[in-house]
């Protein structure tokens, strides 16, 4: 069959069409599997987790029968819940604490990012603000509840003073830091590429502390959180703490399980609105780790 | 090569520089420049060689006007540097992208922060100076997607969008492998070959200065001055080919001798300082 060199060629395109062809489909396959594969693995971890919910539940439930027989059994916790969650006065305690958790937390953004900014950035500040933060750092924030009683007339305020002094000192302190790990050579290339101070600052400074600043972020929400539920068992009206402290004063156990678990999904989604818009400003950096 | 017309790829005259006669130290004994003169001509690609620690970076930080020297002068054009000017941007030995930008606003970052019009000249000089050192298609990727020479690449890009009238670059191929380095220098070659920008290379590897430069400066181990003016005589555009010529051969041959000297120098400086030392101690 030594024909032609036109059959040559056109067998020899046949064999590389065909060679491509089995190429994609070899691909394909191989695709199709790890997808599968990885659905598979997804599965089975759905599957795990929920394993472990089961067993907590059991692992309580014989806890309140046995050992521990004032704690209330899930069943009875759960049943209880419905009720308390049905009824309006249960958001009140919500929304004041998510109230005074943002406002403190925001306040403590708004001024805590720009001051440890400013610290990382320029000596003059650093200087005259470092020893203050270093005394006040170490003082936790639940010792700040008297003083701020006394300041405040107001126990609102007071209270939201509370969650401030807890997120504010984290977040200051890791956008100074933030700033300070900044590479030298960036500033250099920036200043001699003609940037002005104020460019400099949006172009280098901030993108650059920006991972160090949602770092302080997270923690400073956290702290808020902690500080806040202390805050309205000492002092409050109103608000989660309270609610705990106050159902287990009228010995209503399962309440104070419910004052807990709320707390808990409330720091979570507080957390999570965080990460996802720390997510869109670290895309670079995301890229960096992937 | 012709570089007193106007080019039109950097669309900017390249300099000329000089230094004059300088002295410069970190305190006594800590001379590092005793009397160094040497010229960078119009239009020329001018290579330093030295010892390393031997004041190298603190004569582009003398010629970038990040210092002044205590005895001579630095001029630009024929007038006294002073000071940091847009007209002489530095590539520095460590890669100093902005990793929060993508390359392509890493490129038109200089025009950006001077207040210049993004959408046309500069972005069709943009385009064509990625295109010049290959770096087309990766506009979108930040500099942790890009390769340690790809960075290097896109560096230059962004310098010298900024039309400067001379190229100050420290050691900027230092840390690369040796065959992303041979690619830098090939694209190092081109550019210059196609820009005519004025450049002042600093390099340790006598292969390198000898490949790509015009004129090859050498200087003695600290204090340092300039030991020899070599003067590199191989056609452009250059080509690997050149390695293997008999000029290249021999410049590297007188290269050597130079360098070999003054590295003996040194070496034996450094045991008898570490002999002192260990007397005193004893």
């Amino acid at each position: 069959m030594a024909g032609s060199p036109q059959d040559r060629e056109s067998k020899e395109n046949f064999i590389i069409d065909h060679m491509r062809q089995s190429v994609k489909e070899e691909y394909e396959k191989v695709y199709w599997r790890r997808t599968q594969e990885q659905k598979k693995l997804k599965k089975k971890q759905a599957v795990t987790g929920i394993l472990g919910g089961i067993t907590f539940v059991v692992v309580w439930h014989v806890l309140s029968q046995t050992i521990i027989d004032k704690l209330p059994s899930p069943w009875e916790t759960v049943t209880q819940s419905v009720k308390t969650v049905l009824d309006p006065w249960y958001y009140k305690s919500v929304y004041h604490s998510l109230y005074r958790v943002i406002v403190g937390f925001c306040t403590a953004s708004a001024l805590g990012i720009p001051l440890g900014l400013m610290m990382g950035w320029n000596r003059i500040v650093r200087d005259m603000t470092m020893p203050g933060f270093e005394l006040f750092r170490s003082v936790p924030p639940v010792a700040w509840v008297p003083l701020s009683i006394i300041i405040f007339a107001h126990m609102e305020y007071s209270m939201i003073f509370i969650t401030f002094t807890g997120a504010f000192f984290v977040v200051t302190l890791n956008a100074k830091l933030g700033a300070e790990s900044i590479d030298q050579s960036l500033f250099r290339a920036a200043w001699c590429l003609g940037g002005s101070p104020r460019q400099v600052f949006r172009h280098v400074l901030l993108p650059g502390s920006l991972p160090s600043i949602f770092m302080g972020l997270a923690l400073g929400m956290g702290i808020s959180w902690q500080t806040v539920v202390a805050a309205e068992m000492i002092a409050g009206q109103y608000g989660l703490g309270y609610l705990a402290w106050e159902s287990y004063s009228l010995i209503r156990f399962p309440e104070v399980i419910l004052a807990m678990a709320s707390i808990g999904v409330l720091g979570y989604i507080c957390s999570a609105i965080l990460r996802s818009i720390a997510g869109k400003y670290l895309a670079w950096r995301k890229v960096y780790t992937a | 090569m012709n570089s007193s017309a106007k080019n039109n790829v950097t669309g900017v005259e390249p300099g000329e520089m000089e230094m004059r006669g300088c002295y410069y130290s970190f305190g006594e004994g800590k001379e590092v420049l005793d009397n160094v003169s040497f010229k960078v001509e119009k239009g020329s690609f001018t290579c330093l060689c030295g010892p390393s620690g031997c004041g190298k970076t603190t004569i582009i930080n003398l010629l970038a006007g990040y210092t002044t020297p205590d005895m001579g002068e630095c001029l630009i054009d024929g007038v006294p540097v002073q000071g940091p000017g847009a007209d002489r941007l530095v590539v520095f030995q460590e890669t100093a992208l902005l990793p929060w930008m993508t390359l392509w606003e890493n490129t038109i970052y200089g025009p950006r922060v001077q207040g210049k019009d993004l959408t046309g000249e500069v972005a069709d000089r943009a385009e064509e100076l990625i295109n010049m050192v290959g770096l087309t298609g990766f506009e979108e990727k930040y500099p942790s997607q890009l390769s340690g020479g790809m960075q290097r690449r896109a560096e230059l890009v962004r310098a010298l969008i900024n039309q400067p009238k001379v190229l100050l670059m420290d050691e900027p191929f230092r840390g690369l492998d040796a065959m992303t380095r041979q690619i830098m220098q090939e694209y190092i070659i081109q550019l210059f070959e196609q820009t005519g920008t004025t450049i002042l290379f600093v390099t340790a590897e006598l292969e390198e200065a000898i490949f790509v430069g015009d004129v090859a400066y050498f200087l003695t181990a600290r204090p340092a001055m300039v030991k020899k003016e070599l003067v590199i005589n191989l056609p452009r555009p250059r080509k690997f080919e050149h390695f293997s010529s008999r000029e290249f051969v021999e410049l590297q041959r007188e290269a050597i001798e130079t360098v070999d000297e003054e590295a003996q120098k040194a070496f034996s400086a450094f045991l008898k300082a570490k002999e002192s030392k260990a007397k005193q101690s004893a």
